[in-house]
């Protein structure tokens, strides 16, 4: 089993890291600290800025560094094959523990008798020693070396623009107000036209209607759909940047604002309408948590499709008229993604119970009926025994984990027969092949091979095992932790004997035990 | 001139992240991100592998 090369151990580092920022973020809130002492104040104040700038500065170091350690490339490999030291990651955890609950002591106020400084300063040496330690474990102290040698200059400007990136983040608040009452115009001139007895009051930037109000919150001015487009426009074109004509191609980020923008004015009146045409729970629920998401999808697909097709911005323009050749990736991957775009348009039209979840079912089961010729060339053959041991398996690790780390909630309500019926296909049936077909049949190959059709069912390379495992993991929410060990379980399953068809059986049954589960016991949350 | 391009879009970046990282608000609820991010990407996949 080899181990992963030197980019895929320094991203992996990155993620972990990230990871353990984000994580101890959510759980600590500064302002539940007792600013009696000058060094508590300053932790007070000064971090919830250095975790920006942490982020900021992983994220820049992403995009600055790689050009300058290319040169040395080869000498910095060596260090690739350096066994991972697994005694210093313990220790990162000993210290991450140590870390943990000194936060416990420092934001919950257990030892008040403590003197807070010395407090302050153990956290911070905890903090320091642990992320020390975790990059001692990925790479020796003399590749560190080498690495911050080779990168020079590039380490300056990395934090010259994270910390670019904080300072512009003061002015852009003041753009918050202006651009709300910019939105609130452009949305009450069309509803005027179409709403009898629709009044608009510009003071509190609230839409009134006769039966439903809409109050414009600066939040909702539209500026985080373009501060989303920008970061995607600007990577797009910066990853691509040879296939587009610059500085021609710029003006298409200037393009995408406007039109994110546009859909978001276009998102407020949409809202206004349902709730004013008899759906008022559907508005504020559904629809208002998911149609941003929804308008950015739509921009930046269209974005990245049309730009190439633009002899203006692209320097080899698709041709209209050129046949379009055989894609690799779809059939593996739109039955997965015909069941995330049904989701999100049932839960936009949903107000708490999910009642048009059988759109997924038939949006898999169409995607998968289109591409079946495809599927007839790929192992599907079943070892049951193999399937239900690691099914099982996978359902003991969720049940337990479910019981270690969930909050406790209410109870849902059981659903009408019929839903829990086609509930139990969609998850047995369809979202294990579709999921399968995308997880380990596409993206663990992919990530060893470019050409991913190349790359053996059966063989293991740890750094797309682990990183198609946490990707798999991401996409169940609270349940990251259980979902990450399930996707490794399927994917050895693939392993054992090469077959898709193992992994989606050991999935369905996972599935299906948990159904059962959940139908004995009475715990809908778990679905 | 792929210098200042590259620079341009760097700084329209900046700007990005900045505007990007005030708070989270309704207009993009990050507990909806994770399937909307995997549903973009996925279709970005599919419309890179296409082979001419």
């Amino acid at each position: 089993m080899p181990l992963p090369p030197l980019p895929a151990r320094l991203i992996l580092l990155a993620i972990i890291l990230a990871f353990e920022i984000v994580s101890f973020t959510v759980c600590l809130d500064s302002a539940t600290l007792d600013q009696t002492s000058y060094l508590i104040r300053l932790l007070a104040y000064s971090g919830p800025w250095a975790v920006r700038f942490s982020i900021a500065f992983l994220c820049f170091a992403a995009c600055f560094l790689p050009p300058r350690l290319a040169p040395h490339r080869h000498s910095l490999e060596s260090f690739a094959r350096t066994p991972f030291r697994w005694p210093l990651f313990g220790l990162h955890l000993f210290c991450l523990a140590i870390l943990a609950l000194l936060s416990r002591i420092l934001f919950a106020h257990l030892l008040p008798a403590w003197n807070g400084g010395l407090l302050v300063l153990l956290w911070t040496t905890a903090g320091c020693a642990s992320t020390t330690v975790l990059a001692l474990a990925f790479l020796p102290l003399s590749a560190w070396r080498q690495i911050c040698r080779a990168g020079a200059g590039g380490w300056f400007h990395t934090a010259l623009a994270a910390a670019t990136a904080l300072l512009l983040s003061f002015g852009a608040t003041q753009l918050w107000r202006p651009a709300a009452r910019l939105t609130f115009h452009l949305v009450a001139a069309p509803l005027r036209a179409i709403v009898p007895g629709f009044r608009a009051d510009p003071a509190s930037l609230t839409l009134h209607g006769p039966t439903f109000d809409v109050s414009i919150a600066e939040a909702c001015s539209g500026l985080e759909g373009i501060g989303l487009m920008l970061v995607f426009g600007s990577a797009w074109l910066f990853a691509f940047r040879r296939e587009y004509r610059f500085p021609h191609a710029l003006a298409l980020l200037p393009l995408g604002v406007v039109v994110i923008y546009g859909l978001n004015v276009v998102r407020i009146a949409l809202l206004f309408l349902i709730g004013h045409f008899g759906a008022p729970e559907i508005a504020a629920g559904g629809f208002h948590s998911q149609a941003g998401w929804i308008a950015f999808t739509v921009a930046a697909l269209a974005f990245a499709h049309l730009s190439r097709r633009m002899p203006a911005f692209s320097s080899a323009p698709v041709q209209r008229t050129e046949p379009a050749g055989p894609n690799p990736a779809a059939p593996y991957l739109i039955p997965f993604l015909a069941i995330l775009a049904a989701a999100q348009l049932s839960v936009t039209f949903s107000s708490g119970f999910e009642y048009l979840y059988p759109l997924r079912l038939i949006a898999a089961v169409a995607a998968l009926w289109h591409f079946r010729h495809h599927y007839r060339h790929l192992p599907w053959r079943i070892h049951w025994p193999l399937a239900l041991g690691a099914g099982t398996l996978v359902l003991v690790l969720w049940l337990a984990l479910e019981r270690l780390i969930a909050a406790p909630v209410t109870q849902p309500a059981p659903p009408p027969l019929a839903w829990a019926i086609l509930r139990i296909l969609g998850a047995t049936l369809t979202v294990p092949i579709a999921e399968e077909l995308a997880f380990r049949g596409f993206l663990l190959r992919r990530l060893a091979s470019a050409d991913f059709e190349s790359v053996s069912l059966q063989a293991f390379h740890w750094w797309p095992f682990l990183l198609s495992s946490a990707a798999f993991g991401l996409l169940h929410g609270p349940r990251a932790i259980a979902g990450i060990l399930a996707g490794m379980i399927y994917a050895l399953v693939l392993r054992r004997r090469g077959s898709l068809g193992d992994a989606a059986a050991a999935h369905g049954i996972t599935n299906a035990l948990l159904a059962a589960w959940v139908l004995a016991t009475g715990q809908y949350q778990l679905w | 001139m792929r210098m200042l391009s590259t620079l341009s879009i760097l700084i329209v970046g900046l700007a990005a992240v900045a505007a990007a990282a005030v708070v989270a608000a309704p207009e993009i609820n990050p507990a909806s991100g994770v399937n909307a991010i995997a549903l973009l990407s996925g279709a970005l996949l599919v419309i890179r592998s296409r082979r001419r």
